[in-house]
């Protein structure tokens, strides 16, 4: 099972200073952007890639996921603190969180979430090793079919969880897998989409689709408010940390949740907010005192923290041994892992167990940081909380230009820099996600490709997609999570009218 | 309930749809090999794409799929608003946005023509001050650590090249 020759090799790599230092600095940024606000983890990984172009992929992996653990735990301090989470995975933390830091126990519910989130990071990267290692082999026998069959899936699901009208889900993993066409095609060889420009007949880049989605549309998004209308830090914060008895009273719901967020993870689509609010809900039911939920209960702030946190490790399994990113800072991971020139598939697990290995090590060592950093360092990054809105979103302008200018320094990149935030900031306004464009962008390429080989191989015959039982049974979910939301649609209005009636 | 706005985002995706097929059309439908071609999941991609707005356009008309999501639903439940998607609203809300993407567009169509100090400069004060801070002695210092701290960052510790323009 395992190639521990592999496993001494990657020990000895992520233990080098270097590696040590790279984690430690992606865990200490990746608080420090959650703590500052509209930093979520995909804007914060994408802020932070082109600083690692020149880096080993190892290492800048290293401190990419670092900065993702970091990042989860970060948005939770906000969250506690002035009552407004950095990123929706931590909009459940307030529940109880923000009660704990009126009652003037800030320390120990900064202390608790620190030491949940470092749990679940720890626990859901034992689970990504133990489902992972079995999927790769599972996954070996993958065919081009299934491999189209599963990204099919990825989209579906994520497209249908991710907005409000469902149907706008879809628009925007269309014009997403649209976009994945734009360049040379890889079969012919001819250009398309390309109207004539040199610079596109490499495809559109998607660091710089996702900067100016992700990060450039935030900006403008913000401009909107206020000037001046920043959260005040209303509270002074308390230092004293969780004691002893009180960590070992909130372990079973750490355990739990831990497990819990690994396995929603797992699923395309569900995140870490979702994961936070379900740990939330099943945890109050668990509770002996689900009185105390809502009022400052420290094993409901354990929950959510360990289970959004959890997300991590288990939203790496579908993207390290098949390439299918199940959120968006999963997809932006997987882009940086392609521009560094590896794309995860179940071949590298038998082809480069070092660098799989040095994965699994270098998360459980970010997460024992993160335990470290959390407990003594967050009280000095809080002051990230006071930043005045103007002199961030200009800080993040000038990061954002200057990270896409790096790839190739040109003004057509900027150009379509600029144009991708401007129609990010419209998909917002108009209530269309923008994580399916970007995840289908990523996935487009494996998508297009596999559809193609598989037809290839079957002689241009379409029942090679249903003959092949994984292939049928994947393609089955990703219908049924297509045509759900219409389901529960009708369901829903048949129960609105019939309460309407009864009340009539 | 009719939803305007859907109606329009489903007009808009439709011609976008029809543009994106006109435009596949030219694409090669198959190969020798390849029975699909270049062109084939444009083209699906296209029809996609204006079934789906002309759907949004009728569910819109007819006030259809408004009901939550369950992410929107569990979202929906939080007591505090994520710092991501605040809405708030004053006259000058919209003033601000354009002025900050003109800003924008301004900075990409010029910053490889003027160069990167000159342009951020003037730029980033711009931006700032749009934003709300109107002391001028902050707005400098501000400007100047941006600026100077993005020039040391990439240039001078990664060695990323800035764009270099007439004025630089």
């Amino acid at each position: 099972m395992f190639d521990f020759q592999a496993l001494a090799q990657a020990v000895v790599g992520v233990f080098s200073p270097m590696h040590l230092l790279y984690i430690g600095a992606g865990v200490l940024l990746g608080t420090l952007g959650g703590i500052l606000p509209g930093i979520n983890a995909a804007i914060g990984i994408s802020l932070i890639l082109p600083f690692t172009y020149s880096m080993q992929p190892l290492s800048a992996l290293l401190l990419i996921l670092g900065m993702w653990g970091g990042q989860n735990y970060g948005s939770g301090v906000t969250a506690t603190l002035i009552r407004t989470p950095g990123a929706p995975a931590s909009a459940a933390t307030i529940f109880d969180g923000y009660p704990l830091h009126q009652q003037g126990k800030s320390g120990k519910a900064l202390g608790i979430q620190c030491i949940a989130s470092a749990s679940g990071w720890f626990i859901s990267t034992l689970f990504l090793i133990a489902l992972s290692l079995p999927l790769a082999r599972v996954a070996l026998s993958f065919g081009p079919a299934e491999y189209f069959a599963v990204g099919l899936f990825g989209l579906s699901m994520i497209s249908s969880m991710s907005a409000k009208n469902v149907l706008k889900g879809f628009i925007s993993a269309t014009v997403g897998l649209l976009l994945a066409t734009i360049g040379v095609d890889p079969f012919a060889g001819t250009p398309r989409f390309t109207l004539g420009r040199v610079e596109l007949l490499q495809g559109v880049e998607l660091l710089v689709v996702m900067l100016g989605l992700f990060a450039l549309s935030e900006v403008l998004s913000q401009s909107r408010k206020l000037p001046g209308d920043e959260e005040i830090h209303s509270r002074r914060q308390d230092a004293a940390l969780p004691t002893w008895q009180e960590v070992k009273y909130c372990l079973p719901a750490i355990l739990r949740n831990s497990v819990l967020g690994t396995f929603v993870g797992v699923a395309p689509g569900a995140g870490g907010s979702i994961a936070g609010f379900i740990a939330y809900d099943s945890e109050k039911r668990f509770s002996k005192h689900p009185e105390r939920f809502g009022k400052g209960a420290m094993d409901g702030v354990a929950a959510v923290e360990s289970a959004n946190n959890a997300t991590e490790g288990g939203a790496l399994v579908p993207l390290l041994t098949l390439g299918v990113p199940g959120t968006p800072a999963a997809a932006v991971v997987l882009a940086a892992l392609i521009i560094y020139g590896v794309r995860p598939s179940p071949q590298v697990f038998s082809r480069d167990p070092v660098f799989i290995y040095s994965i699994f090590i270098g998360l459980m060592v970010g997460a024992v940081f993160l335990l470290g950093a959390g407990l003594f360092l967050t009280k000095y990054l809080v002051f990230a909380i006071r930043v005045k809105r103007p002199y961030l979103l200009t800080a993040i302008t000038g990061l954002v230009f200057m990270g896409a200018n790096a790839l190739s320094n040109d003004a057509f990149t900027l150009k379509l820099l600029v144009l991708f935030g401007v129609i990010g900031y419209v998909m917002r306004r108009f209530g269309f996600p923008v994580a399916p464009l970007v995840l289908s962008m990523v996935l487009g390429f494996m998508i297009e490709t596999s559809l193609r080989r598989a037809l290839i191989i079957s002689e241009g015959s379409w029942s090679v997609f249903f003959t092949r039982p994984i292939s049928a049974l994947v393609l089955l979910l990703a219908f049924v999570s297509f045509v759900y939301p219409f389901y529960q649609e009708y369901r829903q209005r048949k129960v609105q009218e019939s309460g309407a009636s009864k009340s009539v | 309930m009719i939803n305007r706005r859907d109606i329009s985002a489903g007009l808009f995706t439709t011609i976008f749809g029809i543009l994106v097929y006109w435009q596949a059309v030219q694409l090669p439908t198959h190969t020798a090999t390849d029975n699909l071609g270049g062109g084939r999941l444009p083209k699906l991609l296209a029809i996609l794409l204006i079934a789906f707005g002309i759907l949004l356009m009728i569910t819109g008309r007819f006030g259809l799929l408004q009901a939550q999501g369950f992410k929107e639903r569990m979202r929906g439940r939080q007591p505090g608003q994520s710092r991501q998607g605040g809405d708030a609203s004053d006259d000058g809300e919209l003033t601000r946005v354009l002025l900050v993407g003109g800003l924008m567009v301004v900075y990409a169509w010029l910053i490889h023509v003027v160069g990167y100090v000159v342009m951020s400069v003037i730029i980033f004060s711009a931006m700032i001050v749009v934003l709300g801070e109107r002391r001028w002695p902050r707005v400098a210092m501000v400007v100047t650590i941006i600026t100077a701290s993005l020039y040391l960052l990439f240039s001078l510790i990664f060695h990323i090249p800035v764009p270099e323009g007439i004025l630089f």
